[in-house]
């Protein structure tokens, strides 16, 4: 009896000869090409350890059956159910002034002591206002800056008028403040604690790595995070505190150190991302800039040592593989913004400026401080959230760029794995959309996923420590 | 007023032929796609039912020419099996995005909303 | 089972707790924090102690760093992620923390302010580097245990000092469910009840008069775990269940 086929995309992994296959709600296998014609041509046996596999991930199926067909769907529904529920992460801007002038930096910001640059009351309040228009049920509040907290004045307001309004409507509200924690106190201390207030700060690794990136103006930057981080942690909670890094030229080298900098912290997690050409990095792109090869050869080291130390008994997960990995084997959904489709960009995340004005995202905001103001699309005094969720360039810009209608994408195996970011492609190539053929990001989220499907199937040790982070 | 710039045979590093009865014209095009970083590509028909694809290389670009071609072909192969698995299941997904998007519950409507109360229904 | 040793030697330093571990190539970053248990020699620089399973320690061997030390046999179920007590002063090991059991439960006192005659843990003397050890134990526990007991003695004697080990434990083990054991006769009196500083609201001083301020002071700060008190006298048995978000509710079930 022959089978039936299922939709399925394939795409060969880079550097090999396996192709990653996913189904239409995006579960994934391992094939080389053989498998590929021989399922096409009917020549998959039934008994056969790939028949079993096949139609177990329901990539093939018994003409009479109907099953599959109710679990792909009721799969691909469940990853984007929160969806609807719109921007969830709101990111407010409450001061430009900083303390630190890190080499790639990629936000605005301006001296410690510039007038004029913090976020105004009223502003902050219709920011709020425009934040809980959303229909979101569960809101998180980040505050970024410059340093959030030479600026801690907006937030201490900001929390209380939140918390306030979200008791009223009932919505639940959570708090996170992004700050390099240089200057944090026990003040600071007392008032996030009180509010359950999470802490994210950066951490890039040993002392003269982190030093050299970010460069302090009392100097010793890596002195006063470590020293922050061991204060937040015990009034915190570990799990309330965490670190990201930021991945130059100079970290490449030296992937071991930085994990172990973030165990000797008391970190159980890090973040392996790659630097994007934005902001003062696109200056010093030549210093601090590398190609995608060399950060995929210090993402696939790093991720051997950290297998190795699971192995050890240390719990220490890596966040960015962990989320690729939820992705490949569960049907859930998630909400990391660069990597949506329909994109995260204004749909998950929205950025209000110090001066109120209203942001698709991160770099969005840095275009503008640069001049372009292709993603700024009103500000909280006079844009009502109605306004802007149907603001026509924004639905132009949601549909040009959804990876389900894009070339490449609407074949590629990683598509539910990926997202589009206009924004970031704006940045690369003056266009919306770009040219996927050869894009860094491309293979950079092929790499990635190929190398996981990979340690997956070869290594049965590897793959309890990965299935422990899913 | 000067001759506007043509592709002509001194630019183009390599031609590859084919029979359109083999590979369809949109496989051809997405295949060439893929190329289109590192390589210019022109697609021509040439004594029907033959087209003609031309690459001729971009500056900066390393990448060898034969093993372009050769990874062409293999593209080529890689594409038409991809219009084969979509002809075949385009009824299919077409069935599964209406039915995965619309309010219809799937399996069971009670599990479907997140205010589900398991002791609820005790 | 028996959750103390001797360890064949004793020398001049203060107690310290560590994690077992039995990976000789664990990461020197966090090698301090743990104990080596292995039969084998080698390079074992960085960590807290070697524990051996050997007939007599190796003389010389003990004199280098990280001290090698002798395991008794009684102790040969220790294993990896458990925690352990180390008293150089008197030459004792004592385990805190089985990760492989379901009963693990903390004696931050021995003191009682009941004598009852069929008490298995009757008061030993001096005591109060218990609580410094185990606040520092805490950190070192897996995080995926799913019940913590404290008991004592009496562990409500220590006031304030029991409210910070809760909060301790709700920090570093969010989903750890708490159970206090306390005979609560210590609610009734006035007189006797320490005055309890809501460590998150300074303005609110409570004292132990009845077990729901007592519950509620420890309910106080990030509540995401459920803490279980469970009082029992003579006359009746009361039982509060915390849980986070919500207002403690009691009701009178028997022991």
């Amino acid at each position: 009896m022959s089978y039936d086929l299922l939709p399925f995309d394939f795409t060969r992994i880079p550097g090999g000869t396996k192709y990653l296959a996913t189904n239409f709600a995006g579960e994934c296998c391992l094939l080389s090409r053989s498998d590929l014609f021989a399922i096409v041509e009917r020549k998959v046996s039934v008994g056969t350890a790939l028949y079993a596999t096949l139609t177990s991930k329901h990539f093939i199926t018994a003409p009479d059956s109907t099953a599959a067909f109710h679990l792909l769907a009721a799969k691909y529904r469940t990853r984007r159910r929160y969806r609807p529920d719109l921007a969830s992460l709101h990111i407010f801007v409450v001061t430009l002034r900083c303390n630190q002038s890190c080499t790639y930096c990629q936000v605005s910001h301006c001296s410690h002591d510039e007038p004029g640059m913090d976020m105004s009351e009223a502003t902050a309040m219709g920011a709020l206002d425009f934040a809980f228009q959303c229909p979101s049920p569960a809101i998180k509040i980040e505050f970024q800056g410059g340093e959030p907290l030479l600026g801690f004045d907006v937030v201490r307001r900001i929390v209380e008028a939140a918390e306030e309004r979200s008791q009223r409507e009932q919505r639940s509200v959570e708090f996170v403040l992004c700050s390099n924690l240089y200057a944090l106190t026990q003040e600071h201390l007392d008032f996030i604690a009180r509010h359950k207030m999470a802490v994210s700060t950066s951490l890039d690794g040993p002392q003269p790595l982190h030093d050299q990136n970010r460069i302090a103006l009392g100097g010793a930057s890596h002195e006063h995070v470590a020293r922050s981080i061991g204060l937040a942690r015990d009034r915190l909670g570990p799990d309330q505190v965490a670190a990201l890094m930021t991945t130059t030229r100079a970290s490449l080298g030296a992937p071991e150190a930085i994990i172990d900098e973030y165990i000797r912290l008391g970190f159980l997690s890090i973040v392996l991302r790659p630097l994007n050409p934005y902001g003062f990095a696109a200056k010093q792109w030549k210093v601090l800039g590398y190609a995608t090869d060399a950060w995929l050869d210090f993402y696939r080291r790093a991720l051997t040592y950290i297998v190795k130390i699971n192995q050890q008994g240390v719990p220490f997960r890596e966040e960015f593989s962990a989320f690729f990995l939820q992705r490949m084997l569960t049907p859930f959904g998630d909400g990391y913004v660069d990597l949506q489709s329909p994109t995260g960009c204004g749909l998950n995340v929205l950025v209000y400026d110090h001066d109120g004005g209203i942001y698709l995202s991160d770099e969005s905001r840095m275009l503008a401080a640069m001049g372009d103001q292709t993603f700024r699309f009103g500000n909280v005094e006079e844009t009502r959230f109605s306004d802007f969720i149907f603001d026509p360039r924004f639905l132009a810009l949601i549909d040009e760029t959804m990876c389900e209608g894009v070339p490449e994408c609407i074949e590629c195996a990683c598509r539910e794995y990926c997202g589009s970011d206009p924004v970031r492609q704006y940045r690369i190539s003056g266009d919306f959309v770009g040219n996927k053929a050869g894009a860094d990001h491309c293979q950079k989220v092929r790499s990635v996923v190929g190398h996981l499907a990979e340690l997956m199937d070869s290594d049965s040790r590897a793959r309890d420590v990965l299935l422990s982070w899913v | 007023m000067a001759a506007p710039p043509e592709l002509g045979d001194q630019d183009v590093a390599g031609t590859i032929r084919i029979d359109t009865r083999v590979y369809s014209l949109s496989a051809i095009k997405k295949a060439a796609y893929r190329f289109s970083d590192r390589f210019f590509v022109a697609i021509d028909p040439d004594h029907e039912p033959e087209v003609r694809v031309r690459f001729s290389s971009k500056p900066g670009s390393a990448t060898d020419l034969h093993v372009a071609v050769g990874e062409f072909s293999n593209e080529l192969l890689d594409q038409d099996l991809r219009e084969r698995i979509r002809g075949e299941t385009e009824g299919v997904r077409r069935l599964l995005l209406a039915h995965a998007l619309s309010r219809v519950p799937l399996i069971q409507p009670e599990l479907e909303t997140s205010d589900y109360d398991p002791e609820a229904s005790a | 089972m028996k959750l103390f040793g001797h360890l064949g030697e004793e020398w001049d330093a203060s107690s310290f707790v560590a994690r077992v571990t039995c990976h000789p190539d664990l990461p020197h970053v966090v090698r301090a924090h743990h104990v080596l248990v292995t039969s084998t020699m080698g390079d074992h620089a960085g960590f807290a102690a070697v524990l051996r399973f050997a007939a007599s320690a190796d003389g010389a061997a003990s004199e280098c760093s990280p001290r090698v030390l002798r395991l008794e046999p009684t102790l040969s179920y220790l294993t990896e992620g458990d925690v352990v007590r180390i008293k150089p002063r008197v030459g004792e090991i004592e385990v805190l923390f089985r990760r492989q059991s379901r009963h693990n439960c903390l004696v931050p006192t021995t003191r009682c302010n009941v004598s009852c005659q069929m008490c298995a843990q009757p008061f030993t003397g001096h005591d109060s580097e218990h609580l410094r050890d185990l606040m520092q134990a805490i950190p070192l526990i897996d995080p995926n245990t799913e019940t913590l007991g404290i008991s004592g003695g009496e562990p409500t004697l220590l006031g304030r000092r029991l409210v910070d080990l809760v909060h301790r434990i709700r920090l570093f083990l969010p989903k750890t469910r708490v159970e206090i054991l306390s005979f609560s006769n210590t609610f009734d009196s006035r007189r006797t009840s320490p005055k309890l500083d809501c460590p998150t609201s300074p303005s609110a001083f409570r004292s132990m008069q009845t077990a729901p301020n007592f519950t509620t002071a420890l309910q106080a700060g990030r509540a995401r775990s459920t803490t279980q008190f469970l009082a029992c006298s003579t006359s009746s048995v009361q039982e509060c269940r915390l849980n986070s978000g919500s207002s403690s509710r009691s009701r009178s079930s028997l022991a």
